[in-house]
Formats: structure tokens, C-alpha cells, sequence
């Protein structure tokens, strides 16, 4: 029994790779390799990444003698990644899995369910906290001397820390169900927390160097404050680095707080899920309403999807607030721009066309519309049997899109346009960039979904963070930003910055006409066939 | 009200729906009976235009649906088995959200939203989220939203389904008002008394062909609606 929810739970996070979700049939062998080198390139690439940091780091900690340190700061990364990677994801799985109710129903004990759903959780956890901790343990370039212990305890602790992420994620997620049974708009309460783990993610992200440089420098006095204040994370530095007796004290410590954890989550998780979750109250004001337009009512109810789900404004919408947070450094800080140009003076030149892809890169990698088809999911039926052209709905997700985009990203324009010294008609020309980037960028995510939809999913998280179409829509994005930051680049020493930003609008403007058409010929057939 | 010409439905390979005819006037309560996976859904499905057929045709008040949909569209209502509702909105929202689509006016509206919402009894809900609410009350948004646009031909797919006692005799009636006012209704059920009892006329189909059609009288004679199903599925 245990081993069919397990296997059910799997299928679920994986069944992108096996099965193509439009058809329901299942890929073949080219298909399911083509999917896993995608999801292996995107591993090894952000892998790659923390080697470099690991690298930093590495060399001078172990000339100083103290790889435990750097296994313990690598380690803590890794667990702040893998608990802010999966947090969410243990949540909408544990406690808001539609099927919970139907598993429930069956003669399956709760303790199984639970059991099925940690599993996956720790698997997910495992592998974001992976992606920071084994190239870790490949850029440490004391494991030669510590023979067979120094390469088997660091890898056993790759899977020990996974349940110390599982721990957290638990505690976290238990933590967001518990206020969401309490408060009333819990999708509030959600993204306030996630903006502050967001925040606070960005921040240690922005001053790396600068922490690493400090860690180097104190590497004693940190180590010090370490063995006193945490042993725990000492015994695994230690651990890692080779002593079989910190390994044993930190794996007991590991499962004991796991043990701990779930004792408690066993004791409350049915109480959980089969809370009333409409509890809230909601008072019908008996009054008659605003007549709107098919237009307004089409983007409203884009909206109201929007604004009622968690992960749907999380994902899709956390740029937004990048966006305004950048606009208030640039307004705080103006030297910001030249003090990082110092080096590079001939690069200021191409800064506006730079800076215009760079505001469309963040805008791009604003997954609004891209899930947005797929979130109809079995409720396809009503915009199919309503009386409205395939073609409006379409428009309506685009036009969120660019709705939600194009204040922050306009005035991130303005700001940056100021702050760069730009003439009027350049600066122009950075905000029209930017207008006719959000206007096809909205497009290409409805179209791209369109081609790529997942329509019979259990959890909403599956199209708004695991679909192939948020995927292809955040990099195709990237890509063409950086395709038109490169060519601003490269063109600025012979053609001015005005003529270069009005031809990417013009570029960009034509795209989205293209993909307009589209809408009212291949799009509106995609979505008959829904 | 509703002709439906030589209809054929194909899922891959199986033929969900074959060369099946059917013709509503107004004014009929038409019933539409047959076993589980028989092609009810399907037909009714191709009916609103939720699924293109492979072959045939199907005419809303003399309408072409595969010419000119949206004006089909705008004639009729649809209720589908499992009403899947937008589960972030709030039952208001929602009736607002389909009156803004057919563009009722806002105090015709309201007006019928009190009107059917307190037959159901569900004035009281409409402030709260979807996502709370049962699958009966959600068959009574379901049944709210189909009627305030006035709609002249309403095709429901088991709107008994989840209904109390009290709320089906409402919906029964409505049903009645509605043909009596020109309006026709076309909808699938397997409780065989109520379509015995409510309906004008009745189709049963099996593996996707229609058996028989007719008047209720016509099709089940002197015997009971049940016995005479019971037959031809054999």
C-alpha cells in the first residue's frame, strides 16, 4: 500500500518527463531523454554556480586548517536552499493536495499518507540542497587527504542534511497551515512570508563576496562562535571533514529532530487536512453590481485567479516587487550604476539599451501568463460554453500580464533613465522598449502554453512552477533579453542609443502583433482543443 | 430550438457518439437517456459547443453552432455533471462574472439573482468563497448562473445530481415555467422517474447510436420508462 502511494506520489511530481499531459499518452524514449537532459542542464548549471562560490571559499579555509568551517557555511547554504526551494511545495503537498479527501476516503491509515508525501517532500529537498552541498564536496581540495572517511561522510551527509531540510520544511509548512486555518486571507499571510524568505535570500545573494571575503578574514573568531553557540552545525563541519565521532553526534541530532518533527505533524495532520478550509465568512453585500464589459469581466477573473492563489502570485508576481525595490535603490543610491561601471567606463555608453533588456529580463521572469492557460484546469468547460471569442480569453491573460507589469517596470525605466543621464528621446525610447516587450512577452506566454498545456493537474503548484510552459516561457525571455542586451552592446559605438532602443521597440511591437494574430487563428484553435 | 444532424463524436479510435439526430422544439422538455459512457456527455457537450464534432452538424434556433458560435452560445445555458466552478471567487463573483459575459444589466441582474438564490436558498452563501462550498450548493450556482442571462434553451447533464429534495422541486418547477414560456431544455439524467414524470419528450442512447426518440408516450407505451430502458438495454 505504502509502496503504491509512494509510486503515485512520484508519478505525480515526475509525470512531465514520462507523459506528455496534453495527450495523456506516454513520451517515448527521445522525449523522456530530452526532458531529463533539460532537467540535468538546469542542475548542473545552478551546481556550477555554488562550485565557484564553493571554490572561493574552499582553498584559503583548508590552508587555515578548517574545512569543517566550509563544510558547515556550505552546508547551511544548502539547507537555506533546499528549505527555501521546497517549503512551499511540502506545504500544497502535505496540507492542500486535492486528493487528500479521496486517499483519506480509502482504507489507507493517515500515518501512510503522510509517510508518501514526506518522501516526496525530502526528495525535493535533497535535491535543491544537493545542487549547493556535492559541488562542495568536489571543490574541497583537502579530500584527498582524508582517504576513504573524507569522500564516504561528506556524501552520506549530502542525504543526512536532506532530512534536516525536511525537517525545516516541515516545521515551515506545518507553520503556514496552521495560519491559514486561523486567518482569513491566507494567500496574504503566504506571500508575506515568502517575500521576507525571498528578501532575505536576495540579500545574502547581493553581499556574497563580501561574506565570503568576511568568513576568510574571521575564519577563527566564526569558528569560535560556532563550537560554542551551534554545535550542531560544528559536528557536521566536522563531520563532513572527515571525524567519524561529529558525523555520529550530528546524524543523531539529525534524526532526532526529524523524530521529533513528525511526531508532531502525526498527531495533527488529519486534523489539518480535513479542516473546513472555506471557514472565512464572507458577507453577501444585496446590492446590484456594475455592469461590466466582456473585456473588463475576462481580466478581472484573470485577476481574482491571480490574487487567490499563493503560489500563483509568488511565482509569477515576486519580480514585481524586484522591480520597485530596484526603483528605490536606483532613487537612493544614484552612484550606484557609476561606482560599478568604474572599471568599464567605454560600457556606459550602451547602458540605457542594457538597462531597457535588463527591466524586460525582470518582467520576463514574471511567470503570469505562462501557467495561465493551464490553471482552467477542469474549469476549461466555462469560457468554452460562454459566449466569448477564444481570441478575448487569450487577450485577457496576456493583458495581466501587462497589467501587472508595466508600472514597476516603467517606472524601474524612468528611474534607470535619470540615473544614466539619458537625453529625453532615449529615455523615451527605454520606456516604449520596455511597453512593447510587456505586450508580446504576455503573448508568447499564452501561446506558449497553449502548446504546452497541463490541464488535469491536482495541485496547482504542478503548472505554476513544474510546467514545461513556465519553463520554456522564463527561458525563452532570458534569451531574448540577452540576445537584445548583446546587439544593443555591440551596436552602441555606431549607432546611437535611441536608434537602437526604438528598433528593439519596434521589434519587440511587431512580435506582438505577430503573436496577436496568432491568438485569432492557431491560438483560438489550440484552444478548442482543450 | 436545438437540431442536432447526423452527429458523430470520434475519441482516437472509439466512437463516442455515432450519426445521432435529434430535434428539440421549443416549448419541450426533452430528456436524454443512457448508461454510463454511452455518449450523453459527448452529445450535450457538442451541443454547446465545448467539443467540435467530427461529423454532422448542430443548429441553435436555426443557428449554424459551427458557423456562428458565440451567437448559439448566447441563446443557450449549459450545466455540466460535475459543476467545476472558479473555486477563487465567491458564488457573487461569479454569477457577476457571467452577467458581465452576457451582458444581463445590472438591476435585471440582481433582480434575478435574489429571485433564484432565494428559491435555492443560498442568498446567504453568495459572499463566501466557491472553493467552501458543497458540491449540491455548487450545482445551485451552476443552476443560478444558467438562468440569470434569461437563456432560451438550457442543456443541464444530471441536474439532479446533489440536490436536496426541496431544491430539486424548485428546480422542477423552473423547469416546467421555463418551457411553458417558449423556452426548451435538453437534459440527460438516470433517475428515469423524474424524466418519466417531467418530460415531453425522451431519446435513449446506447454505444453512441440513438435507440429510440419520441414522445413520452410514444416510447414507453403502456409500460414504465424503466421497463421499456431496461429492454433495449439488453
Amino acid at each position: 500500500m505504502l509502496k503504491a502511494l509512494i509510486k503515485k506520489q512520484f508519478s505525480e511530481y515526475f509525470a512531465a518527463y514520462f507523459v506528455d499531459r496534453k495527450t495523456g499518452k506516454a513520451r517515448d524514449a527521445k522525449g523522456i531523454a530530452m526532458y531529463m537532459g533539460i532537467f540535468v542542464f538546469a542542475l548542473l548549471s545552478i551546481g556550477y554556480m555554488f562550485f565557484n562560490i564553493s571554490s572561493q571559499l574552499a582553498g584559503p579555509l583548508y590552508m587555515q586548517g578548517m574545512s569543517w568551517l566550509y563544510y558547515s557555511i556550505m552546508a547551511l547554504m544548502g539547507i537555506a536552499i533546499g528549505v527555501f526551494g521546497s517549503v512551499f511545495n511540502t506545504y500544497a503537498s502535505l496540507y492542500n493536495a486535492k486528493d487528500n479527501d479521496l486517499l483519506l476516503s480509502m482504507p489507507i491509515p493517515a500515518g501512510y499518507v503522510l509517510a508518501s508525501r514526506l518522501l516526496g517532500a525530502y526528495t525535493l529537498g535533497t535535491i535543491y540542497e544537493g545542487v549547493v552541498f556535492m559541488p562542495a564536496i568536489i571543490a574541497d581540495p583537502g579530500i584527498r587527504d582524508r582517504g576513504a572517511a573524507g569522500v564516504i561522510l561528506p556524501l552520506l551527509l549530502l542525504f543526512i542534511i536532506g532530512f534536516v531540510v525536511l525537517t525545516l520544511t516541515c516545521l515551515l509548512g506545518w507553520l503556514v497551515a496552521l495560519a491559514a486555518t486561523r486567518v482569513k486571507n491566507r494567500n496574504i499571510v503566504s506571500v508575506i512570508i515568502s517575500v521576507i524568505l525571498l528578501g532575505g535570500y536576495y540579500y545574502l545573494w547581493i553581499n556574497l563576496q563580501k561574506y565570503v571575503t568576511l568568513i576568510i578574514n574571521r575564519a577563527d573568531s566564526i569558528s569560535d562562535a560556532l563550537l560554542r553557540k551551534a554545535m550542531p552545525v560544528y559536528a557536521l563541519g566536522m563531520g563532513a571533514a572527515g571525524d567519524i565521532k561529529q558525523f555520529a553526534l550530528f546524524t543523531v541530532f539529525a534524526f532526532v529532530m526529524l523524530a521529533l518533527t513528525l511526531t508532531v505533524m502525526s498527531l495533527t495532520f488529519l486534523k489539518m487536512v480535513t479542516r473546513n478550509r472555506g471557514s472565512a465568512k464572507g458577507v453577501y453585500k444585496n446590492r446590484a453590481a456594475k455592469q461590466r464589459s466582456v473585456k473588463s469581466a475576462l481580466l478581472r477573473k484573470e485577476l481574482s485567479r491571480f490574487l487567490g492563489s499563493a503560489n500563483y502570485m509568488l511565482n509569477g508576481g515576486f519580480g514585481l516587487i524586484v522591480m520597485i525595490a530596484a526603483s528605490v535603490i536606483l532613487i537612493i543610491k544614484p552612484d550606484f550604476i557609476s561606482k560599478a561601471f568604474e572599471n568599464a567606463p567605454q560600457a556606459v555608453g550602451a547602458m540605457p539599451s542594457v538597462f531597457a533588456c535588463l527591466i524586460c529580463m525582470m518582467c520576463g521572469m514574471n511567470p503570469i501568463s505562462s501557467p495561465s492557460v493551464s490553471l482552467e484546469g477542469k474549469n476549461v468547460w466555462i469560457p468554452k460554453s460562454l459566449p466569448v471569442r477564444a481570441y478575448d480569453i487569450l487577450t485577457a491573460k496576456a493583458r495581466l500580464q501587462f497589467v501587472l507589469n508595466i508600472l514597476p517596470a516603467e517606472i524601474l525605466a524612468a528611474v534607470s533613465a535619470a540615473v544614466l543621464g539619458a537625453d529625453l528621446l532615449t529615455a523615451l525610447f527605454m520606456c516604449t522598449a520596455v511597453f512593447a516587450f510587456n505586450s508580446f512577452f504576455g503573448r508568447l506566454g499564452v501561446m506558449v502554453n497553449l502548446y504546452k498545456p497541463v490541464m488535469t493537474w491536482t495541485n496547482e503548484v504542478i503548472p505554476i512552477k513544474q510546467s514545461m510552459s513556465v519553463f520554456l516561457g522564463i527561458m525563452s525571455g532570458m534569451v531574448i533579453c540577452a540576445l537584445s542586451g548583446i546587439a544593443g552592446y555591440a551596436l552602441s559605438s555606431l549607432v546611437p542609443q535611441a536608434i537602437i532602443l526604438a528598433a528593439l521597440t519596434a521589434v519587440y511591437a511587431l512580435a506582438a502583433f505577430a503573436l496577436d494574430k496568432a491568438f485569432k487563428g492557431k491560438g483560438t484553435q489550440l484552444f478548442e482543443t482543450l | 430550438m436545438l437540431r442536432i444532424e447526423h452527429l458523430t463524436k470520434k475519441f482516437g479510435s472509439k466512437v463516442a457518439v455515432d450519426d445521432l439526430s435529434l430535434h428539440i422544439q421549443p416549448g419541450e422538455l426533452f430528456g436524454f437517456i443512457g448508461h454510463n459512457g454511452a455518449g450523453k456527455t459527448t452529445t450535450l457537450k457538442s451541443a454547446v459547443g465545448i467539443l467540435r464534432p467530427d461529423e454532422g452538424e448542430i443548429f441553435i434556433d436555426g443557428i449554424s453552432l459551427a458557423e456562428k458560435p458565440l451567437e448559439c452560445k448566447k441563446k443557450l445555458a449549459y450545466i455540466p455533471d460535475n459543476p467545476d466552478l472558479y473555486d477563487f471567487m465567491t458564488g457573487i463573483k461569479y454569477l457577476n462574472f457571467v452577467g458581465d459575459i452576457y451582458g444581463v444589466p445590472a438591476d435585471e441582474r440582481h433582480a434575478l439573482i435574489n429571485k433564484y438564490a432565494e428559491a435555492f436558498e443560498i442568498k446567504g452563501n453568495l459572499g463566501q468563497s466557491v472553493q467552501s462550498y458543497s458540491h449540491g450548493m455548487k450545482q445551485k450556482l451552476a443552476l443560478i448562473s444558467a438562468l440569470i442571462h434569461s437563456p432560451k434553451l438550457i442543456i443541464m447533464d444530471e441536474p439532479f445530481v446533489g440536490l436536496d429534495p426541496k431544491s430539486s422541486h424548485v428546480l422542477k418547477e423552473i423547469m416546467a415555467d421555463i418551457c411553458s414560456q417558449g423556452g426548451a431544455i435538453f437534459f440527460s439524467t438516470h433517475v428515469l422517474e423524474v424524466a418519466e414524470k417531467l418530460c415531453h419528450k425522451v431519446a435513449i442512447i446506447k454505444n453512441g447510436r440513438l435507440v429510440v426518440s419520441g414522445t413520452m408516450d410514444e416510447v414507453k407505451g403502456d409500460d414504465s420508462l424503466e421497463s421499456v430502458f431496461l429492454e433495449l438495454e439488453e
